[in-house]
């Protein structure tokens, strides 16, 4: 039954059938009747947290750590009970300044710098780089595995193979051509993805299913019960070590990671994507700050009695760990669970996939080629017609651009690392937006100047102690760079950095990172200045919640209604852009049509309704075209 | 949604009738955050690192689990206080607000 026609003709039922439920959720937004308007929907898509990282990947670090794969799923539980000092307040900046990515957000708390936002959507660009070949490695490693049933047989690595005969390659194209079809189908570019949504949280129910099926049938099916199935492990003697937490790597491994993830669930693109601008009402987060760490908790049941079950089943070593989930089925003659596993893992894998290049191909248009682009007078943007257009063709481009550099990191790279691993790297280069985005809300006095080193030196460090040694394990920079340090200087060793030793790899790229980035970041802020707008920005931030607050409109001169109305419909549509007007004019009481000049909050006005298509920073440059 | 038509409330302080203050949301937080932080590390944490059995279940197995199922329950039972006007305590600045007390050519 299981010949790859079949598998294949399976993968793409479910993701048609994907497709149809985007297609559908799309349909009802449009027609004011959402269905993801409900706290439940978007627990579930939040759950896009759980990739094959968890899915394939966790059990592959149990077998090796125990229960060392946990705080990766602790620490967003820890963040989520701060919600109401973090989530809440994000969000509800969020909405307030139509902010359509992480790099926006950074972009606007320190004075709308382009700068600032560029170099967010560089480093995210560059940092999750690693996350999605993780997800083609795992889909094509599953399918790979899959199709030799009923033997287990491990699949070559992809290096030896030519390009266009790798599955990886395959799985690369596929989800290209998914995530443009899911996230770049409309011509109004405004901030929110219904249909995503109701996808990914479709997606969330299958994943779980799945690898619940999987884990009873292991523990229940092959096993009699939790009790029984550790018992045996007990007795064989590399096993044991596993129950305590001196196979997982020791406390300071287990900090670190808890931090790591503490950061990663609301700095990751993605997750920032789906819990901040996919948020349909503040009120959602009340339910969905305990139903999301539920999840975690449930999906995380089975993984160690998976991870032993596939250990006692393989004792010789020969299969890999990371396949365990898919693999312990199939050596049991369970056909259709197989099929369910490998359906459970393409829906983990795509729906990252769709949701983190949505939001960093949103970031790259709105907060890298835009401004850009804007700036050079010589293409006229400023003065086109329609730009939806060049929107959308930018995020499809920027989509196919990440799926091309993930599938060369996985070439050249991946394979020689376990799932975790890969995805742990992504995980530190996320984090380093944490000190930026915490202070930001926390903290006035932080300036542009100090956001901007910080970051710099954070993302600097990562790639040194993380990035650079990763290509040196692989081959393509000479051993030397880990084991002397450069031109054989031992205090620059990647992995121990001036000296600094007992540490595993991503552990020590954390401290390190951190301490320049938290570093640098308040450093520099103490000594620099703010401008104007950086001082307005940083108060609104801050003092997000603080009523009878009117912030002091920050534009001087003026503009006159109709250029803003034209600015507004070139991005977002003449229909919309005269529905929005008319809604404004009808709340202030003004005559939009015999007012000649806008007043400073119709032209702030105006740049909230840009900012939610292209950005703030794009925004803020289109509206000063208009504005004498 | 239902609370639409609601009027913003202040978050804090809260008042009971008998006049003493209630703990906040954001206290509850602050404690559930660092009861949590306190489970889930070391110094707790070392007391089930060891080599036994609950259940046949390694002992921190059953710890970590059983710590973290609590503390959502706990985070369900404190996120049901949060009273859904809070959540919306004060209008967004310049979208809903008050229009700007200034003349309409906005020249200054």
């Amino acid at each position: 039954m299981l010949t790859g026609g079949f598998i294949l003709f399976a993968a793409f039922s479910y993701l048609s059938l994907l497709f149809a439920i985007a297609y559908y959720g799309d349909k009802r937004a449009d027609q004011g009747r959402s269905i993801i308007r409900n706290p439940y929907i978007y627990s579930l898509s939040i759950a896009v947290y759980c990739t094959s990282w968890t899915y394939y990947g966790s059990v592959g670090r149990a077998a090796s750590a125990g229960i060392g794969f946990l705080p990766i799923y602790l620490g967003p539980t820890l963040t989520f009970v701060l919600w109401w000092f973090l989530l809440r307040r994000i969000i509800h900046i969020s909405k307030v300044n139509r902010i359509t990515s992480i790099a926006d957000f950074i972009a606007s708390r320190y004075g709308k710098s382009t700068l600032l936002g560029g170099l967010v959507t560089v480093i995210a660009v560059v940092g999750i780089m690693p996350y999605i070949s993780l997800q083609l490695k795992a889909l094509s490693t599953s399918f790979n595995v899959l199709i030799q049933y009923p033997e287990i047989i491990m699949p070559a690595g992809a290096r030896r193979v030519p390009v266009l005969s790798d599955t990886v390659f395959y799985a690369a194209a596929a989800m290209a051509t998914f995530s443009i079809l899911f996230g770049t189908r409309h011509i109004d570019a405004t901030e929110h993805h219904e249909g995503m949504v109701a996808a990914i949280a479709f997606e969330s129910l299958i994943k779980l299913v799945a690898f619940l099926a999987v884990g009873l049938f292991v523990t229940f099916g092959m096993y009699d019960g939790f009790g029984d199935l550790f018992a045996r492990a007990a007795e064989a003697p590399d096993l044991a070590g596993l129950f305590t937490l001196e196979g997982a790597g020791g406390y300071g491994q287990w900090a670190a990671l808890t931090i790591l993830a503490m950061a990663a669930i609301i700095c990751l693109p993605r997750q920032f994507q789906v819990t901040v601008v996919e948020n349909t009402d503040e009120a959602h987060l009340r339910k969905a700050v305990w139903l999301f760490p539920l999840y975690l908790l449930i999906i995380n049941l089975f993984v160690l009695p998976i991870a032993f079950g596939g250990r006692l089943q393989f004792p010789d070593g020969s299969v890999d760990p990371d396949t365990f989930v898919l693999t312990l089925p199939m050596a049991m003659n369970r056909e259709a669970l197989a099929l369910l596993v490998f359906i459970g893992g393409l829906s983990a894998a795509t729906a990252m996939v769709i949701v983190a290049t949505i939001a960093l191909s949103t970031m790259v248009c709105n907060d890298l080629v835009m401004p850009i682009l804007l700036r050079l007078r010589w293409l006229r943007l400023t003065e086109r017609k329609d730009l939806g257009d060049l929107l959308l063709g930018i995020r499809r481009t920027a989509i196919v651009f990440m799926l091309i550099l993930g599938y060369l990191y996985v070439r050249l790279i991946g394979e020689s690392y376990a799932l975790v691993s890969i995805g742990l790297v992504s995980f530190a280069a996320a984090a380093q937006f944490a000190p930026a985005i915490v202070g930001g809300i926390f903290w006035k006095g932080a300036t542009r100047s100090g956001a901007l080193a910080g970051l710099l030196a954070g993302f600097a460090i990562w790639a040194y102690t993380l990035l650079l040694p990763s290509f040196a394990r692989s081959g393509w920079l000479p051993d030397a760079f880990i084991e002397n340090g450069p031109f054989g200087i031992a205090l620059l060793m990647p992995y121990q950095l001036f000296g600094l030793r007992g540490l595993d790899a991503v552990s020590h790229a954390v401290v390190w990172s951190m301490l320049a980035n938290i570093g640098c970041y308040i450093g520099v802020s103490l000594v620099t200045d703010q401008s104007a707008i950086e001082r307005a920005q940083a108060a609104m931030f801050v003092d997000a919640f603080r009523r009878g607050q009117v912030d002091e409109p920050f534009w001087r001169g003026t503009a006159m209604v109709r250029d803003l109305r034209a600015l507004v419909a070139r991005f977002i549509g003449v229909r919309r852009a005269e529905a929005s007007f008319v809604r404004y004019a009808k709340r202030r009481g003004l005559d939009l049509a015999r007012a000649g000049a806008a007043d400073a909050g119709l032209v702030e006005f105006a740049e909230r309704e840009l900012a939610g298509a292209i950005g703030a920073a794009s925004a803020r440059v289109m509206v000063s075209s208009v504005v004498k | 949604m239902s609370r639409k038509g609601a009027t913003p409330k202040a978050v804090r302080p809260r008042r009971r009738h008998g006049g003493g203050r209630r703990a906040s949301q954001g206290d509850r937080v602050v404690a559930l955050f660092l009861l949590g932080a306190l489970l889930f590390n070391a110094p707790v944490l070392l007391l089930f690192d060891v080599e036994a059995f609950v259940l046949g279940i390694p002992v921190l197995y059953v710890y970590l689990f059983l710590a973290w199922a609590a503390l959502i329950v706990l985070m369900a039972l404190n996120a049901r206080h949060a009273d859904a006007a809070a959540l919306a305590d004060s209008p967004p600045p310049n979208v809903h607000g008050p229009p700007p007390p200034r003349p309409p050519d906005g020249d200054a």
